[in-house]
């Protein structure tokens, strides 16, 4: 009875901090705090994925999202203008806002009703770490090879934009 | 009685508080027990005696966007190293191979990089200076 008690805090608690930082994000005066609280919001995230027992996901959550792809925000904040600050926001652009929310929205339902609620619990195999590296290092090592010149690619692809950037 | 995983974390719980604590309790404490006395003076930012120009918040140099892009890709690698970690042992020399097949790979995108002048710092001109600050090159 108290280890439920215990997850479902832990779940609203998390959950309260991810839906609150996101609206922090949007509502921040300066995008760089934006920025700020969009860890919040990773580090929340990683904190659910705990809670489904999904170890593995949870420290890809906290090293890549937290860390790389907030990086790579921050310093595209840092490196853009800050003088265009307060501009309006055009009709147009509103539109577009909307649309694009309305359809990522039908989107992330379509998985939601077609579960049948309460979902039951999918009992983990084992270590996930383990059970990843596992299928990783065995059944899939081809796809892991590939994602080694996915990442080669996309180090070329950086290289070759920065380039052109700084001999103009 | 089988312990879920999330419970492992609990332990972590205390430690997220006593880290919010210290920074937070610090500003507290300092906030109850210092003398409040602003003049404009002790207002300026501190900046070693120099008057500051400009904002703080200024247009950093694109430069350094390539480190925050190398660091993005070597960071996804870091994460295949975890479960090869902890797996390794029960696969042996075959997950050694294909981490060498991998990481190799991943060298060579460090090496293009480096021959292509991508890790060395290109220092501005004045012109480009200039135009930075906003004025107008000769």
């Amino acid at each position: 009875m108290r280890k439920v008690a215990g997850d479902i805090i832990a779940f609203y608690v998390l959950a309260f901090l991810a839906i609150a930082a996101s609206i922090m994000v949007m509502e921040a005066q300066d995008i760089f705090h934006g920025a700020l609280y969009l860890a919040l919001v990773f580090a929340s995230v990683a904190g659910l994925f705990i809670l489904l027992t999904a170890e593995f996901l949870a420290a890809i959550q906290i090293l890549v999202y937290a860390g790389a792809v907030l990086v790579l925000i921050l310093f595209a904040i840092v490196f853009t203008r800050r003088d265009r600050k307060g501009e309006e926001v055009s009709r147009g652009h509103m539109i577009a806002g909307v649309l694009l929310v309305a359809g990522l929205v039908a989107l992330l339902l379509q998985p939601l009703l077609r579960v049948p609620w309460p979902a039951s619990l999918i009992e983990p195999s084992g270590p996930n770490t383990y059970s990843v590296g596992l299928s990783l290092f065995t059944d899939y090592v081809i796809p892991f090879e590939i994602v080694s010149l996915a990442l080669l690619a996309a180090l070329i692809g950086a290289v070759y934009l920065s380039k052109r950037e700084v001999g103009s | 009685m089988v312990v879920e995983l999330y419970e492992q974390y609990v332990p972590v719980i205390p430690f997220i508080i006593i880290g919010v604590l210290i920074p937070a309790g610090g500003m507290i404490l300092a906030w109850l027990m210092r003398v409040k006395n602003p003049y404009p003076e002790k207002l300026t930012t501190y900046e070693c005696g120099e008057e500051p120009i400009g904002q703080a918040q200024m247009q950093f140099d694109v430069q350094y966007y390539i480190y925050a892009l190398l660091f993005v890709v070597f960071d996804v690698e870091t994460v295949f190293l975890y479960p090869w970690a902890v797996v390794f042992p029960d696969i042996g020399i075959l997950a050694v191979i294909e981490m060498i097949i991998f990481i190799a790979m991943l060298v060579v995108a460090l090496i293009y990089a480096w021959k292509k002048g991508i890790l060395e710092w290109m220092p501005l001109t004045w012109r480009e200076m200039v135009i930075r600050e906003g004025g107008r090159a000769r």
